[in-house]
């Protein structure tokens, strides 16, 4: 019986770090592209598509935050691997906030009706 | 995916099934002890051997491109690039998933999942969907615009 949970542990360990790994090498090597990954949609009414792009504050700000709270989240489990670690409030918090700050100006850039009442 | 690849998959399907089979078979046989506890042990060994083969397969197929990803964080944007939403999702789901996997392998038990937990996924995957919500919502003005331009007609090549 302990060998199947020693055999379990490998198969789980394999698949999903084979899984991670694959990812992480074509995000690596451009097989998956990070391109304009910054980069914003805005209504343009010059442009043939009716938009262009521009680099985007909120998306630096929310990749930023979100790689912050991954950060931190994957060192409270390296601490103590038993369990789930309790995340503070005030992290997710901030993290809805980052968040809602990236929607909240996608909305204002993308449609017109949310974009009038800025005007 | 052409014919030469299916039939290659094909192949390897078949493969995985015989080589569950024999493996179930041979714990059956060879492991001493009573009836019900080998045909347990036959099964899960089984089961365990058949999933690893298909994962293994489908990572195989992603490395080698027959299975394509390079797309997996684009949407149908402007610039056609990547999308924040959907890396800081993939970054969450990794992170969560590893965590759960590791945690699981420590304390060889499954492990209660905290709310704040599954808060922390609901914000992610509530971002994406509001953003997919947002890119559908602006295509649509953006259609209505065109057809308003062009006469009503909704042809804005016209």
């Amino acid at each position: 019986m302990r060998f199947l949970t020693t055999l379990a542990y490998w198969e789980g360990a394999i698949l999903v770090g084979g899984l991670f790994c694959v990812v992480l090498w074509k995000l690596m090597t451009g097989g998956i592209s990070l391109n304009y990954l910054l980069d914003g949609d805005v209504r343009d009414p010059d442009s043939p598509t009716g938009f262009s792009t521009t680099p985007s504050p909120g998306r630096i700000q929310a990749l930023a935050v979100t790689l912050f709270v991954a950060g931190y989240y994957l060192l409270q489990v390296m601490h103590n691997p038993k369990e789930f670690p309790k995340m503070p409030d005030t992290v997710l918090g901030a993290l809805a906030g980052s968040h809602a700050l990236y929607l909240g100006g996608k909305a204002q850039a993308m449609l017109p009706r949310i974009r009038d009442l800025f005007k | 995916m052409d014919k030469e690849d299916r039939k290659i998959f094909l192949l390897m399907f078949l493969g995985m099934v015989v080589v569950t089979i024999v493996s179930a078979f041979v714990i059956a046989v060879y492991i001493p002890g009573e009836p019900m506890m080998k045909l347990k042990l036959a099964v899960t060994y089984a089961l365990l051997v058949l999933i690893f083969l298909f994962g293994f397969a489908v990572l195989a197929a992603i490395a080698s491109g027959i299975i394509d990803i390079s797309k997996l964080l684009e949407d149908d944007s402007t610039a056609g690039g990547a999308s924040t939403s959907r890396f800081q999702l993939l970054i969450f789901t990794f992170v969560i998933g590893m965590s759960f996997a590791l945690i699981v392998a420590s304390s060889t038990k499954l492990p209660e999942v905290p709310t704040n937990i599954l808060a922390l996924l609901g914000i992610s995957a509530s971002t994406y969907g509001v953003s997919k919500g947002i890119q559908a919502g602006s295509k649509d003005n953006a259609n209505g615009s065109s057809t308003t331009q062009n006469g009503g007609t909704g042809d804005a090549n016209k």
